[in-house]
């Protein structure tokens, strides 16, 4: 296909861009695709080796390596007085200031859903309307039962497999495919929080219970995040690309990186990329921006012109701010007994119990989890190392204590607040643009939250039976950028937002946006990406309908 | 075994001091005896570190006696620092025991090496020339050593973590 052909051009291949590339071209349109990173082998997965631990990941950049998008800054203050919720113990006395934020992503055809573990939600209703419910956050510019149909639709796309029947959530009918049979992990988690009356359920998950499309099931390996060594992970890869390029209608152009956008008064006229130390113009009937919440309005803003001069979007200066980070705090335990914590899908339950929390308690909903699926817990030489001694004494050690340890988790929303904002930097990366500089802080609410999720931590810990092996960690002091967005949030009043509630930028006749940028809220401790994939095809279906 | 590996174990064998990275006796030539007592001795810190028990394999089991041991992270070899643990465990042996290190039972042998790893036990003499570096050493070496056996099948079997290549877990399909 050449590339004047294509009817709208896509960047940004992960779980919103895919979902919008599936949809138009399935309805029609012909698609062009433009990804940063190349495409994914499974063989390349460093779990299909023992010596995974060892490997380098093929999907993120090395730890400590210079940041391509990043400039590394201060972090805000410590404040002092919520130092103790996930202050690290005793280190909380020196800790003066956050860290720099570190972007930890996924590069490659299907994105983000590369790494992630499948996690498939819905959020809940009362989700879609904090500002209403709390004074907290903002209202959605659409309500649940508006998405629906799309959540309806992404999970038989991505053949979700769940139980219904969360009394948490709004009523639906049956997943696409039935839940997997719980781990021996995820028993064990349940049974202590029934001791406290807690509900602990099948969490719903993009990692199918049986074969589809010719894919093998789940195989329970436990090694999502390092890219699904079988390829049975419904990353948007394998489960919107691979049969979306068999209609012809699709292109997909790895490797290639969108820099800059060139406009015409309200149009995008063209996409301007790298590829190989090359530069090329793409023609754009439409533009669809899919990079995620720092690259999405990082290239918005890198973008700007005679027209428009604080960047393309950005008219009523809302572009970049309101970004809302991970906010988590995890509990480091020991299992009484060996539970296997490392097998199994690494999130096969969860606990949304607070997840709609009383609007007097002055907290935000979050929810609870385990996971061992990180090499800390997951990975036999790694554990070895951090079990003292030597000889036939750590060898018993070893077979004591291996699969009894694992991290209790919790996530909420990060408040939006026009503060916590994305900025260029005047420093360059290698293809000329502007790096991005982010400033972000906590509020109270999101202080008063992170204590709330300690206790809670604590309570189910105790619960379990389990021991604390070690102070918690938060992202108050490490931030995280698991589920970042807000950055381009979509909202009915342009003074306040980026996008209309289908993803089309405000003040633009043919550029929209589908990816996490746009969203309002993250769903009170839910993953955002079923969200991120339902709005995608809303995005597709309004483009269908326009033109 | 290679020629490097060869000259610091008979330095150390051979009672030389080698300090902060420095060997200062070393001969290439070894009478099959020498290269016996030498190969014994750097085995016996293999099995000391990750013995067999029971059933289940340990260090020399697997292999990890006949292949040069390299720092998974850097790639480095590993014989500088067994050279310096070798030649600690001798001298602590020949302090405590009077025998070399490769002649005792596994219990000593146990003891000598969690004695350089530190704390030193009370009532035992320590040799002056056993120093913080031995420590660093063997801390190095015991770290190599135990990633090399927990990224191994049959040491991962041996605590029941039985990984998913290449074939992945048998799931039952349910649908």
């Amino acid at each position: 296909m050449a590339e004047a052909e294509a009817d709208v051009v896509v960047v940004g291949a992960g779980a919103g861009g895919a979902s919008v590339a599936y949809r138009l071209s399935k309805g029609g349109a012909r698609v062009l695709l433009l990804e940063r990173g190349d495409w994914f082998d499974p063989a390349d997965s460093p779990a299909r080796h023992a010596d995974w631990e060892r490997r380098p990941s093929p999907l993120r950049l090395p730890y400590g390596s210079s940041d391509p998008t990043i400039v590394p800054t201060r972090g805000a203050a410590i404040d002092k007085r919520h130092a103790a919720a996930g202050g690290h113990g005793d280190a909380t006395s020196h800790w003066q200031y956050r860290n720099p934020f570190y972007y930890s992503r996924a590069f490659g055809v299907g994105g983000s859903t590369l790494h992630y573990e499948g996690e498939a939600h819905r959020f809940a209703p009362h989700a879609f309307t904090p500002g209403s419910l709390y004074g907290a956050g903002v209202d959605w510019p659409l309500d649940y039962t508006t998405l629906a149909p799309w959540y309806a639709l992404a999970e038989q796309l991505l053949g979700v497999s769940g139980e219904p029947g969360n009394p948490f959530k709004a009523p639906r009918e049956n997943y696409p495919l039935p839940a997997h049979p719980l781990s021996r992990r995820a028993r064990w988690l349940r049974a202590g929080s029934e001791r406290l009356g807690w509900s602990c359920l099948p969490n719903p998950l993009a990692l199918p219970s049986r074969s589809i499309d010719g894919r093998s099931p789940c195989m329970h390996s436990g090694h999502c995040v390092r890219g699904c060594p079988f390829g049975a992970k419904s990353s948007v890869d394998r489960a919107l690309l691979a049969p979306a390029l068999r209609d012809g209608r699709l292109e997909i152009r790895p490797r290639m990186r969108a820099i800059r956008l060139e406009t015409r008064g309200d149009r995008i006229t063209r996409v301007i990329c790298r590829q190989d130390g090359k530069t090329f113009a793409i023609p754009a009937p439409v533009t669809v921006l899919a990079g995620g919440a720092v690259e999405t309005p990082r290239l918005l803003l890198a973008s700007e012109d005679g027209a428009h001069p604080n960047g393309i979007g950005n008219t009523h200066d809302q572009l970049g701010r309101n970004f809302l980070e991970t906010v988590f705090l995890s509990l480091p335990i020991e299992a009484e007994q060996p539970i296997e914590s490392w097998k199994g899908p690494p999130l096969d339950v969860r606990i949304w119990d607070f997840n709609r929390p009383d609007p007097a308690d002055g907290i935000h909903g979050f929810t609870l989890s385990a996971s061992g699926a990180t090499s800390r817990y997951q990975g036999p030489a790694t554990v070895a190392n951090r079990i003292s001694g030597i000889g036939r004494a750590h060898r018993l050690a070893m077979r004591e204590r291996f699969g009894r340890g694992l991290s209790l988790v919790a996530v909420t929303d990060h408040q939006p607040h026009p503060d916590n904002r994305l900025t260029l930097s005047s420093r360059l990366d290698e293809d000329g643009v502007p790096k991005v500089i982010v400033r972000s802080d906590y509020g109270e609410r999101d202080l008063a939250t992170l204590s709330a999720m300690e206790v809670r931590l604590r309570e189910l810990a105790d619960a379990c039976g389990a021991r604390v092996t070690a102070a918690p960690f938060s992202s108050y002091f490490q931030p995280s950028a698991t589920h970042v967005g807000g950055t381009c949030r979509m909202g009915i009043d342009p003074g306040q937002s980026v996008t209309d509630n289908r993803g089309r930028v405000h003040g633009m006749e043919n550029l929209y946006i589908a990816d996490g940028s746009v969203l309002p809220g993250q769903g009170m401790g839910d993953s955002p990406s079923l969200t991120i994939q339902a709005l995608g095809l809303r995005t597709a279906d309004a483009i269908l309908g326009r033109y | 075994m290679n020629r490097d590996r060869r000259l610091l174990l008979r330095a150390s064998a051979a009672g030389a001091l080698i300090g902060a990275g420095e060997v200062r006796a070393a001969s290439d030539a070894a009478s099959p005896e020498q290269a016996d007592r030498e190969s014994a001795l750097y085995r016996s810190v293999l099995d000391t570190l990750v013995p067999a028990i029971g059933d289940s394999p340990g260090a020399l089991a697997i292999g990890l006696g006949d292949v040069p041991l390299t720092d998974p992270g850097t790639g480095n070899p590993a014989d500088r620092h067994m050279a310096r643990v070798v030649f600690a465990a001798q001298r602590v042996a020949g302090s405590w025991h009077g025998e070399p290190f490769a002649t005792l039972d596994l219990e000593r042998r146990e003891a000598i090496l969690l004695a350089i790893l530190g704390p030193w036990p009370e009532g035992r003499q320590r040799p002056a020339e056993v120093e913080v570096a031995h420590r660093r050493s063997l801390q190095f070496v015991r770290k190599v050593v135990l990633d090399r056996f927990y990224t191994h099948p049959e040491g991962q079997a041996s605590i029941g973590y039985h990984a998913p290549w290449p074939g992945g877990y048998r799931v039952q399909d349910i649908g």
